[in-house]
């Protein structure tokens, strides 16, 4: 009798496990860039007036928005209180315009929506102080139904660069995917762990 | 009576089989192993980790031990990276690569191989010639001899990994080299190009494999392309 009171033990908490996996809200996670291109911002100071000029260069062989949302998406799946995917092919999420409210979701089978715009990413070069790399994005976690917002985090991480980027000729563009690499994984370390804090 | 006897034994074996299979299904011990996260500027990677193909990047290999590895990531169209690596325990350890794009210049067909030929006991050296429509080889003592012809080639594949028993070309055995093979209907051939050569003869030797692999990689798709369209 002991036995089978402790087999029943047992069934019960793979049960109650099962049906705790049932019940995670699920998740879209939808990335859009507001540009593919890795901006340069260089601030010239000058005693009159400051010069600012922007230059976008496309990163050859690398795609940032696949990168940042592998990263996102292997960060995410840690965190099992919600199940985590990517939109399908016919569910085209306009992030940017969900998040202004300007935009309706298209029908999509989920509870929730993450929605990451990123508005820019680069590096930001100046005369009087070290280069540094970042990333300026916005993170929306919505309900689906009611549109209603769960958490919000906005983001203008940076990382500092050990040098200055205009003396990197021949390596410019390994230095670059580096370098913008590096804030890319600190974006998803501080966005995931402050979305495990916030109670969702 | 008899039925209610044998009942507590055997759920008592089931219980003790369900326990092992829960503790077996256990991630390893997290003090000994790691998470080693592998991601590259282009896609698609093939990720070899001590020897063994693991997969492609971007790529998460949970339970990874602890300590020095052995990573090599390779790419059509890229130059081969190699890098040690040390994982440390109860750590995600993350290694972003930036691939370099692939300089080699193919040699003019048709051209020959100093070549290692692996057999399924011990090797044989002798001269691989590659032309447009075949590979021929021939063994320094004449005791093998073979003709492949292009079209009949199924896959053309490369290898990375410790390999034994390289003397004739003066690689301490076992080591790290690439190793290049084919596989036609019913038998598959493997090689090592190699050159005399002051030089290392792991990395020239990987090297010359690497451009052997091309050229016939380069032939091999160029019939496939043809069996496609025609």
């Amino acid at each position: 009798m002991r036995i089978i009171r402790a087999l029943s033990v047992i069934l019960f908490f793979f049960a109650a496990f099962n049906a705790g996996a049932a019940q995670q809200p699920k998740t879209v996670v939808a990335v859009q860039l507001q540009s593919p291109d890795f901006s340069v911002i260089e601030m010239k100071y000058r005693v009159f007036f400051n010069k600012t000029e922007i230059k976008k260069i496309p990163l050859i062989d690398y795609d940032f928005k696949a990168a940042l949302t592998d990263e996102l998406m292997n960060a995410l799946s840690e965190d099992s209180r919600m199940r985590w995917r990517l939109p399908s092919e016919k569910e085209t999420i306009d992030v940017f315009g969900v998040q202004k409210k300007k935009a309706p979701l298209p029908p999509l089978e989920s509870d929730r929506v993450l929605l990451v715009g990123v508005e820019d990413f680069g590096a930001l070069l100046a005369d009087l102080a070290s280069d540094k790399f970042y990333i300026r994005a916005k993170f929306k976690l919505i309900d689906r139904a009611t549109g209603k917002k769960l958490w919000e985090k906005n983001v203008f991480e940076r990382e500092d660069f050990d040098g200055k980027l205009k003396d990197m000729q021949a390596e410019n563009q390994r230095g670059l995917k580096i370098g913008i690499n590096k804030v890319l994984e600190k974006v998803t370390r501080k966005v995931v762990a402050d979305m495990r804090r916030a109670r969702i | 009576m008899q039925q209610a006897k044998l009942a507590a034994p055997s759920l008592a074996v089931g219980l003790i089989l369900i326990s092992f299979a829960i503790v077996f299904s256990l991630p390893r011990d997290p003090q000994t192993t790691g998470v080693l996260r592998l991601k590259t500027d282009t896609s698609d990677v093939q990720v070899w980790l001590d020897g063994e193909e693991v997969g492609r990047t971007p790529l998460t290999l949970r339970a990874v031990a602890s300590g020095k590895h052995r990573l090599a990531l390779m790419k059509d169209g890229y130059e081969d990276h190699q890098q040690e690596i040390e994982v440390l325990p109860s750590q995600a350890n993350s290694i972003f690569v930036v691939m370099k794009p692939s300089t080699l210049k193919l040699p003019a067909l048709p051209a020959e191989f100093k070549a290692i030929h692996q057999h399924r006991t011990g090797t044989c050296v002798g001269t691989l010639t590659v032309s447009a429509e075949a590979l021929d080889y021939k063994a320094i003592n004449d005791s093998d001899r073979f003709h492949i012809p292009i079209a009949g080639i199924k896959s053309v594949s490369r290898s990375w990994g410790p390999v034994a028993g390289l003397a004739p070309m003066g690689i301490r055995a076992p080591t790290d080299l690439m190793a290049f093979r084919i596989e036609t209907s019913g038998r598959s051939y493997g090689f090592f190009a190699f050159k005399d050569t002051p030089d290392d003869p792991v990395k020239v030797a990987s090297e010359k494999t690497r451009e052997l692999y091309e050229v016939v990689f380069k032939l091999w798709s160029a019939t496939l392309k043809k069996k496609q369209n025609g």
